[in-house]
């Protein structure tokens, strides 16, 4: 606004990154979800305080080898939905076109692995408040792990039919910071199920 | 606005934002003052349910030993007394007046995502109801607005009334927040040109503090609802001891959501109070940065309070006396903010309409209501008066007197811009005095009612214990406080059928939204505003377009609905960011979401069911255009 005319007619339709407004919606989401998943981290805790032995004698300390390769299987998955957005934007969908499948590939395999781990438990939800405690966290990050499988298939459909190009790339950016949450709180979440118990007294 | 608008664009701007005629148009509007207004009719009518169980109640209290009610009967009033009052009036009331106004506040067309506003409406609408038809069907819950376990839990409460508060709380949780980010990202990214952060009208500050607030306060809430399902449908332990459970969980993640939650509802209330002071002083307020840094202040304090609602659970004292400081201190920036509104008012030229009256009685109800909050801020004081009705005069001192009040107050005052009529005066000072005598001769009693000794959330007492009197009167009075509300309600109809006509700006005032017609049209601005100061319609160079053209933002061969987006802090004119026009998936998504909330009551394989529902319903919604139908 400093010297000469501006005409808005001819701004910009699409912008990006933080001046999007949709960045600021996804942002405003995956804050929301973060307290959500904080409050069941300190729950946890709070429980523990609570009670002299925890885990329970019968049910023990979780077992390391298996969560952290997983665990690791999932933040690497970052790294292809990364890349593809930033060629995105300079104007080279096709880098997302395999980036975003590949992801998709390693949030299956993470699942799975879940899935496997808690299959071989015998206890869950209902075995004690120690297994509420954990099931909530473990359940509700899987289906925000399932949910962005889903999500993931259907960017990659919208990127195939045009629907998400270079020149309006913000859906493809907000899925992404959502992947990057979904990845980044399993961190804090892993370090409370898996980490705590055998570091805590 | 001097420069005259094309009659061809004008007519063009028009046909482009209207929704389509019919039913299926009214259910897929997006428009933000259909959502804006739609929120505030279905919360004043849940203020009136509300209302009249309140009535019920005070009729069963007038004197001891009335079987006007059993005590079943009296615990699911009080429930729904409460969370109606707290869940399905105040916040979306709060929210509704937000959308309504801020676009018009602040020179756009609409607000960031207009389908997320409509999809927040019918998922609290879908919420509310189905509450309220478990209510009409004898199966409300009866655990008390905060749903205390055990009690509210599986061993002693099986019955289906706790599941309708764990299902419609969850629910309406998502719309509360849904709206939130709405209003917080509208906020941040849709002003007009020039309106920097420091030029913004205090009532949208206060809309953008409420909405960060509600954003921190209820995922605590989401996590205790979704944890006390588990337990009533799964079988979790999360509060039951036996198990390695903890009751207190619960209190502590319900009050972390519960205090801030007064302060939600406060603060968009103090900014009307602002907006109002400011008007009918005929002065600019003095001290606009103090009252956004107590807002501020304020809204960040109010996350330190929580355990001072569980002064009795028996948690150590030391921590106690933390809360018991913070809660104390809290009455700092509240008092700032008051002595800002007086010196406005005293160096100003003040005018005793309606909207002023209700700001005074918000000073006199509110500041009295902080005193007793003072009180039972210490400690050995609450325990003394925990669960007495003193807390009940309290309670209701600060949420009639802080929120109710300045209500009154925003609908005296825009009630012209969204009607386009003047309410009577005459009726509506009627209105104010039987509302402030009325609520001041119920309430105040209960203080010392409450230091006679009687508790809380009971629904009769004996007669040798002398509270009948002053019962009496409380109950006689809530009567004419009753009956003041209802001369308001007559006259919202009363002058609708009257049409005395309002104009543009009946009040001579401030902020942009006093540069629309009244109601405004579909569109809000024909050309958008470019402000130049703080106080837009005051100033002589307040509104002005120099070094700015284009600002119709309407292009009669490719016509598309647009507003101006803008940076955050010096709202620099960044993006012509094109709106969606009507559309159905919004109820969609409610719907789906529904099933699977709502039908986890139900039938547990509901919930992926709804769930599936709802991805499709997204899937539709969140389609980008493909590239020749994008702007």
């Amino acid at each position: 606004m400093n010297g000469g005319v501006l005409d808005v007619r001819k701004l910009p339709a699409h912008t990006t990154g933080i001046d999007a407004p949709e960045w600021w919606g996804i942002v405003g989401l995956v804050v929301i979800e973060a307290i959500v998943f904080t409050g069941a981290m300190a729950s946890y805790f709070h429980l523990k305080v609570v009670n002299d032995a925890w885990p329970p004698a019968f049910i023990g300390e979780p077992e390391l080898l298996l969560p952290t390769a997983n665990t690791v299987i999932l933040l690497l998955s970052t790294i292809p939905v990364w890349i593809g957005v930033r060629h995105m934007k300079r104007g080279n969908e096709r880098t997302a076109l395999i980036g975003l499948p590949i992801a998709m590939a390693m949030l299956v395999v993470f699942l799975s692995l879940k899935v496997y781990e808690y299959a071989g438990h015998d206890w869950g939800v209902s075995t004690h408040a120690y297994g509420s405690a954990v099931m909530l966290m473990t359940g509700l990050h899987m289906a925000h792990v399932g949910a962005v499988i889903l999500k993931t298939a259907v960017i990659i459909q919208y990127i195939r039919s045009g629907r998400i190009e270079p020149r309006r790339p913000v859906p493809l950016e907000a899925n992404a910071v959502y992947y990057y949450f979904v990845a980044g709180i399993w961190v804090p979440l892993y370090a409370t199920i898996y980490l705590a118990p055998h570091l805590l007294p | 606005m001097s420069r005259a608008v094309a009659e061809t664009v004008l007519k063009g701007l028009e046909r482009l934002w209207d929704r389509p005629p019919g039913f299926v148009g009214w259910l897929s509007a997006v428009n933000h003052k259909a959502v804006g207004t739609r929120y505030i009719v279905t919360a004043g009518i849940f203020f009136l349910l509300a209302g009249v169980q309140a009535l019920v109640m005070r009729t069963q209290l007038a004197q001891p030993g009335l079987e006007l009610l059993t005590p079943e009967q009296y615990n699911q009033l009080f429930t729904m007394h409460g969370a109606t009052m707290m869940f399905l009036f105040a916040v979306p009331m709060m929210e509704g007046i937000g959308i309504y106004l801020i676009p018009l506040m602040t020179g756009a067309r609409d607000m960031v995502f207009p389908r997320l506003n409509a999809f927040g409406y019918w998922v609290y609408l879908i919420a509310g109801t189905t509450l309220y038809i478990g209510f009409f069907f004898g199966h409300a819950p009866d655990a008390g607005w905060f749903n205390y376990p055990p009690f509210s839990g599986p061993a002693f409460s099986p019955g289906v009334g706790i599941d309708f508060w764990v299902t419609t709380i969850t629910f309406i949780e998502v719309a509360a927040l849904v709206a939130a980010v709405e209003i917080l990202v509208t906020i941040l990214k849709v002003r007009a040109a020039g309106m920097s952060m420091g030029r913004a009208p205090l009532f949208v500050w206060s809309q953008l503090i409420m909405a960060i607030m509600i954003i921190f306060a209820m995922p605590p809430l989401i996590l205790a609802s979704v944890m006390l399902g588990l337990d009533r449908m799964l079988g979790a332990h999360f509060f039951n001891v036996a198990a390695g459970g903890d009751p207190v969980l619960w209190q502590h993640l319900f009050w972390i959501f519960g205090h801030p939650e007064v302060y939600i509802i406060l603060i968009p209330a103090l900014g009307i109070v602002s907006a109002v002071i400011t008007i009918f002083s005929r002065r600019p307020i003095i001290g606009y940065t103090p009252i956004v840094a107590s807002m501020v202040a304020i809204g960040f304090l109010s996350f330190g309070l929580w355990v001072h609602h569980m002064f009795t659970v028996g948690l150590p004292i030391m921590g106690l006396n933390f809360f018991a400081a913070a809660s104390m201190m809290i009455a700092i920036p509240s008092g700032v903010q008051i002595f800002c509104w007086m010196a406005t008012v005293w160096k100003g030229r003040p005018i005793m309409a309606a909207p002023m009256l209700y700001v005074l009685g918000f000073v006199f109800i509110f500041v009295a209501g902080g005193l007793t909050g003072v009180m039972v801020a210490s400690v050995p004081f609450d325990w003394q008066v925990h669960d007495s009705h003193f807390i009940v005069a309290h309670m209701h001192y600060v949420l009639v007197g802080g929120v109710v009040f300045p209500l009154l107050a925003g609908f005296h005052l825009w009630y012209p811009k969204i009607t386009g009529y003047m309410l009577s005066e005459r009726l509506s000072k009627v209105a104010f005095w039987l509302v402030f005598v009325g609520f001041n001769v119920t309430f105040f009693p209960l203080h010392e009612l409450g230091f006679r000794g009687m508790p809380r959330r009971i629904y009769t007492y004996l007669p040798d214990l002398g509270w009948g009197n002053l019962n009496l009167l409380a109950t006689a009075s809530a009567f004419v406080l009753g009956i003041g509300f209802a001369v308001f309600a007559f006259n919202l109809f009363w002058s609708a059928a009257r049409r005395r006509h309002a104009g543009a700006d009946p009040w001579g005032g401030d902020t942009l939204e006093w540069a629309t017609a009244s109601p405004p049209a579909v569109y809000n601005f024909a050309t958008l505003p470019v402000v130049r100061g703080r106080y837009p319609l005051w100033e002589p160079a307040g509104i002005g377009a120099d070094g700015i053209e284009g600002l119709e933002l309407y292009d009669p061969e490719e016509p598309h609905r647009y507003t101006l987006g803008t940076t955050i802090m010096d709202a620099e004119p960044q993006q012509r960011r094109p709106l969606p026009g009507p559309s159905i998936w919004p109820l969609a998504l409610a719907v789906a979401l529904a099933v699977a909330v709502i039908g986890s009551m139900m039938d547990l394989t509901l919930v992926p069911i709804g769930a599936a529902l709802a991805f499709i319903a997204m899937v539709g919604w969140l389609m980008p255009p493909k590239p020749e139908d994008s702007p």
